[in-house]
């Protein structure tokens, strides 16, 4: 199957898996992906407040220093790890950080604050954790093809309309259902409730090995084959450009409690590697760059000190990415405060200045043109922050 | 214990209509070697861990979900059709002894078996009657019976 046959198969497929949306909807031509850095990576060791001594004083061990930051501005340096990947496309202003972004959840909890982000509904009152942000995303969207490149279906996912398909991106072989029994079973099911899902099943799983097998064709003549969430990236990002336009990937290790390092180490690895797969993603995704928005969150930030054990512990306020073809970059966006002692939440760790959910709420309203109405179905009772982000 | 298995939440989880993985797979290889005792687990596991339901694998402390919605996604439904052909196919190294050198025990996993034909048999709908009976093979009927929205339930 070339591509052409492929972006024809998923147009008139597209159109009767929305045929029950209204179709007033704006455009879902750009696309958007969703990284979710889980065990709240240590925002301060990443986007650095060089301009901060208090962060020199109470990081003797992790603190990344101002030779070694790659300068942002002023006041705010990258972990050298990032210099040939994130770097690069923040000076070309395609990337912004936005500091001091989180939640109003406080539990501090990994697990609590992670549904909290996933399912985007109000703190305080009760959770339905059948309906997660990007799937009341998506039911806004028409042409919309979403996907979690995920093992499990994620709690981001969960509820909306059409059931949303999960592919694990990582250990993907050719499927031993072949394609008489996929037409088997798919008739097996014609006339029961589980055939939409059934057949998008097959559809999905299909696309996804056939755009990861002929790309296996024609490269990795004795390259080093990325590994890891580079490869994961990779693939999403070749993925992406051509069939799915509303991905979620998680990617794990980041609760440092123990021997983070600060300019080498073991977060310096996490980073390089987030940095090269995001690179990838935006090498694969080619043309496509300039209508996608890749958006980093991650549940919490750490603790502002260091502690004992030459890591952090559990915090509150992050840094957030948003990265872009189209993203107004190059700057540090939101409201800021110094970072010194003075301005830490609880003396503890960042506050929040930027509600995730504002920030969010912001940028979908300008992605996709969505109107006040939309945004409060996905983010109920919330207000954007508009930071001029696109 | 009385007290649990007898709380009418209990039965309410098999009025689900949808079986989780964990009963999938139990079920499956119940229905396949009711009897014989499975010496290497590992199969098992991967089947489990490939269908999001791995022993204490769960990230949350809310535990798995019981409501049957959240293992019939699209990706799940293909990969459960995935485990129904290595299930269906043959023994999968279930019989592999523990000691590495011995041969594996023989095994296959009949499941047109007594079961099937007294009881099972009848309750089939037409479609899948239809695709049972353009089954090339009995490993190929074993998978589409397993991959059947009956056996599902």
């Amino acid at each position: 199957m070339n591509r052409r046959d492929l972006l024809g198969l998923g147009a008139g497929l597209g159109l009767s898996t929305v045929a029950g949306r209204v179709w007033a909807a704006p455009k879902a031509d750009a696309r958007l992906l969703v990284v979710f850095l889980r065990g709240a990576y240590d925002a301060a060791n990443v986007v650095i407040p060089t301009g901060s001594d208090f962060y020199y004083r109470v990081r003797p061990n992790l603190a990344v220093s101002r030779q070694d930051a790659l300068a942002l501005d002023g006041d705010w340096g990258l972990h050298p790890a990032l210099r040939d990947t994130i770097l690069p496309l923040y000076a070309k202003g395609q990337a912004a950080f936005v500091p001091f972004a989180g939640t109003d959840d406080l539990t501090r909890s990994h697990f609590e604050t992670q549904d909290t982000i996933e399912l985007g509904q109000t703190v305080g009152a009760s959770r339905d954790y059948n309906s997660g942000f990007m799937a009341r995303l998506a039911a806004e969207l028409t042409r919309v093809r979403p996907i979690a490149f995920t093992e499990q279906l994620p709690l981001i996912f969960r509820g909306g309309g059409e059931p949303v398909p999960n592919m694990a991106i990582t250990g993907i072989g050719k499927p031993g259902i072949d394609d008489r029994q996929a037409k088997l079973i798919a008739a097996m099911y014609r006339d029961t409730p589980l055939a939409g899902a059934v057949s998008e099943g097959f559809r999905v799983r299909d696309e996804v090995y056939q755009s990861i097998s002929n790309h296996a064709d024609q490269a990795d003549r004795g390259a080093t084959s990325p590994r890891g969430f580079e490869l994961s990236a990779r693939r999403i990002g070749r993925l992406m450009r051509d069939t799915f336009n509303l991905g979620f990937v998680d990617v794990g290790g980041w609760d440092t409690h123990v021997n983070q390092g600060g300019a080498k180490g073991y977060l310096a690895e996490r980073m390089g590697e987030l940095g090269r797969g995001i690179a990838g993603f935006v090498e694969e995704i080619g043309p496509g760059w300039s209508d996608t928005v890749v958006v980093v969150v991650s549940e919490f930030g750490r603790t502002f000190r260091e502690n004992g054990s030459r890591g952090t512990d559990h915090g509150h306020g992050s840094v957030y990415w948003v990265l872009g073809g189209g993203v107004r970059g190059g700057r540090i966006a939101g409201p800021q405060v110094r970072a010194d002692e003075a301005h830490l939440f609880q003396n503890r760790d960042w506050p929040v200045l930027t509600d995730y959910r504002s920030l969010l709420s912001g940028l979908l309203g300008r992605l996709y043109g969505l109107d006040q109405n939309a945004l409060r179905r996905i983010f109920p009772g919330n207000d954007p922050a508009n930071l001029a982000l696109i | 214990m009385d007290a649990l298995v007898h709380s009418p939440a209990f039965a309410a989880t098999r009025d689900g209509g949808f079986k989780d993985p964990m009963r999938y797979v139990l079920s499956a290889l119940r229905m396949a070697y009711d009897g014989r005792v499975i010496l290497n687990t590992g199969p098992v596991i991967g089947w489990l861990n490939r269908l999001g339901e791995g022993l204490f694998a769960r990230t949350t402390p809310d535990g798995y979900p019981i409501d049957p919605a959240a293992w019939m996604g699209p990706g799940q439904m293909s990969a459960r059709f995935e485990v129904a052909r290595q299930i269906g196919s043959g023994p999968a190294g279930l019989f592999k002894p523990a000691s590495g050198d011995e041969p594996d025990a023989p095994a296959f996993p009949l499941l047109a078996n007594g079961l099937f034909f007294t009881t099972l048999e009848a309750g089939l709908g037409t479609a899948t009657r239809a695709a049972l009976a353009q089954a090339i093979s009995p490993q190929d009927w074993n998978t589409l019976y397993l991959a059947s929205p009956e056996f599902a339930r």
